[in-house]
């Protein structure tokens, strides 16, 4: 079977990034477009199919949040962040101009070879899914921005979530009512921490459980389901 | 000792007020002493301008009344301090004066009188002589006094009587007391001048604690005398100035720090290219150190700002969580906190001060037990491990940056020197204290108290 190449745009003004990254997702199979400004992305936008773009935050001229935030508006291509401030806000930041993932520099080039395929897959598994990167949410007796690691309850009370506990309630989110395998969460929540790599989904489940069910042992929010597969089947409520 | 320590001035305002005080007091004791030694002695009464001025007036006056008439005027006219008495015969005395003939001289020349007409006579006063009577309970007798005598036209003789002019104690209570008055009157006003006038250098004052505590500017107003308003003037500079040159400290570190990023990313992507795995593997290692390094110097860097907006959490769940992150990692963390505390904080800096410590436990003491507890004032947290501790010399010093362990201690776990620094910058940025504990026999005790 051959299998298609995914066309993969790197945008970056450091050509010291992008030749070594280009070799190196070539290496792994991908077909590698460079472009070094917002410019140049469009040039090769208008003659290449591109499935996703590896995108510079910090870049002389238009940035890559501006640049991410047109992208949005215009073609959907799935867009992962890099940048050298990992600080929140900045992850924050990323995730409401509608980019898919975010890396912080210098990341691990395995890492960022798993969230392209994690992301392509997601891009292409339910292609109308409702996209919930960003707005405000409510579910029985909280609330969460989904751009921040956290839930609110009806005191004002924050509980704080890790990146893996955020990235798997919102994938459940996004696609509520749907049953999703071990292995399609597994791919969803494939965090910034290479730990989560090998990480059994049911731990963080119950985990996640412990923090937003009032009876963990008796789950009102995200149900099991036979033959492995959880599904969230909270009252949702999407607030502006 | 103490006594003298409570009334030693704490401050400009209460200094000025003492010297207040001690100078009022100088002034009424100069008063006291000057009055003191302005006593007359008796002769020197008897030949008072005052005292002759009054015979002077009085005996024309007396020469015209009727006898009926001087007996009204001795009976009416006597005080306490000035008795008078008509008599037939001048006063006699049993005790003999030397000088008695000089002074008859003396007065006999003021009045333009002669010399005849005078008499002068030491005497010794009861109660019931002249018109002492009057005086109540207020003078003890016998009162060693003098008498001046004058022939009046009738025949008769005009008795004055002298007495020593003593402190009397009526005199000194209402001398006390409206010197007193004066004193708390002055006092009143003076002391709220005072405060008045000290108060830019309390402002003064204020500010500089909150800047050496917090390093954060606070405009002091520009008020008071000239002097002072240059000194607060400086004060501002010069806080601007400190924090222009931490800012640009900052920025500097930050820069360094963020800018290696950028090549660093290239070398990581290199690395990744080598064909050599043993040779990658050793790349990726240093690679993976300098970025350790670049982290934890941002992350020092982070933990003084304030910008992370504080937020009520629920501190026992985000403590739990850590600690689970941990042990699935294989590593021996326990939570063994309360459920449900909440508190007011900025969440992501202080589960990065809970993070260092637990990283710290178990790199030098293998296992570790997270303990958080209600306290009257606010929240404690205990991080223990049971690991060798730290000489008790060294329990404050570990928390200054870039302070460093025996390299034997710190071996080959790889710490750059800044984990408990940030630690204390986090908690102290949140009013909170940190510090560490040995344990007997062995281990090491983190204490965090943050208020509510």
């Amino acid at each position: 079977m051959t299998t298609l190449k995914y066309h993969i745009l790197i945008v970056d003004d450091e050509r010291d990034i992008t030749d070594p990254l280009a070799t190196y997702l070539n290496k792994h199979g991908y077909e590698i477009s460079i472009a070094h400004n917002g410019e140049g992305m469009d040039k090769i936008l208008l003659r290449v199919n591109v499935d996703l773009i590896v995108l510079d935050v910090m870049m002389p001229g238009e940035d890559g949040l501006s640049i991410c935030r047109r992208l949005q508006e215009k073609n959907k291509i799935p867009v992962i962040l890099l940048t050298a401030l990992t600080d929140e806000t900045d992850r924050i930041v990323g995730l409401e101009v509608g980019a898919d993932d975010y890396l912080g520099k210098p990341f691990n080039p395995r890492e960022l070879v798993a969230r392209i395929k994690s992301v392509i897959r997601r891009s292409e598994m339910v292609p109308h899914h409702k996209k919930l990167s960003t707005g405000m949410v409510k579910f029985d007796r909280w609330r969460i921005n989904l751009s921040f690691k956290e839930i609110i309850d009806e005191d004002d009370v924050v509980t704080l979530l890790s990146s893996g506990e955020h990235r798997l309630l919102i994938s459940l989110i996004e696609y509520a009512g749907i049953i999703l395998s071990r292995d399609q969460l597994l791919d969803m929540t494939k965090g910034e921490e290479s730990k989560m790599f090998d990480r059994s989904i049911d731990n963080h489940i119950s985990r996640l459980r412990q923090k937003i069910e009032i009876d963990p042992k008796r789950p009102k929010i995200i149900t099991t389901h036979r033959g492995g597969g959880y599904s969230f089947v909270g009252q949702l409520e999407y607030l502006t | 000792m103490s006594i003298v320590a409570f009334f030693r001035p704490k401050n400009l305002a209460q200094q000025m007020i003492l010297v207040m005080t001690i100078s009022l007091s100088l002034l009424l004791l100069v008063f006291f002493i000057v009055d003191i030694l302005q006593q007359k002695n008796l002769p020197e009464t008897a030949i008072s301008n005052t005292k002759l001025t009054e015979l002077n007036s009085l005996l024309p006056i007396i020469n015209i009344l009727t006898d009926a008439q001087q007996q009204q005027f001795q009976d009416k006219y006597s005080s306490c301090h000035e008795g008078y008495v008509i008599t037939n015969k001048p006063f006699q005395s049993t005790q003999s004066y030397s000088d008695a003939k000089k002074i008859e001289k003396y007065i006999s020349q003021y009045l333009v009188i002669t010399t005849n007409s005078v008499k002068i006579s030491l005497a010794t006063f009861q109660q019931k002589d002249f018109s002492y009577d009057k005086c109540g309970t207020t003078i003890k007798f016998p009162l060693n006094g003098m008498v001046i005598s004058l022939l009046l036209e009738n025949g008769k003789w005009l008795n004055a009587e002298v007495h020593e002019h003593e402190w009397h104690l009526r005199e000194i209570h209402n001398w006390l007391f409206w010197t007193l008055l004066a004193f708390v009157f002055i006092s009143a006003v003076s002391i709220k001048l005072i405060s008045h006038l000290t108060k830019p250098l309390t402002q003064l004052n204020n500010a500089a604690q909150q800047f050496a505590k917090g390093l954060e500017f606070s405009k002091v107003e520009e008020s008071g005398s000239p002097d002072l308003r240059q000194s607060i003037k400086s004060f501002n500079e010069m806080q601007q100035a400190v924090l222009t040159a931490l800012k640009n400290r900052t920025t500097t570190l930050a820069a360094i720090s963020h800018d290696i990023r950028t090549p660093l990313t290239a070398l990581r992507l290199k690395a990744e290219l080598l064909d050599d795995e043993k040779t990658r593997l050793s790349f990726v290692d240093s690679i993976n150190k300098i970025e350790k390094i670049t982290a934890s110097g941002l992350n020092f860097l982070k933990s003084d700002s304030k910008t992370e907006p504080k937020k009520k959490i629920n501190l026992s769940a985000l403590m739990e969580s850590e600690c689970f992150d941990f042990s699935e990692l294989k590593h021996q963390v326990a939570y063994i906190g309360s459920y449900n505390i909440n508190v007011e904080c900025r969440p992501i800096a202080l589960s990065r001060a809970i993070r260092n410590l637990i990283e710290n436990a178990i790199k030098y003491g293998e296992n570790c037990q997270v303990d958080l507890v209600k306290i009257p004032q606010g929240i404690m947290i205990k991080i223990i491990d049971s690991g060798p501790g730290i000489p008790d010399n060294e329990l404050s010093k570990v928390l200054e940056p870039f302070f460093r362990l025996s390299k034997a201690r710190e071996s080959e776990q790889g710490g750059f020197g800044l984990g408990l620094a940030i630690v204390k910058n986090i908690i102290e940025g949140h009013g909170g204290e940190f510090w560490l504990e040995n344990i007997k026999p062995n281990g090491l005790m983190a204490i965090i108290k943050l208020p509510y």
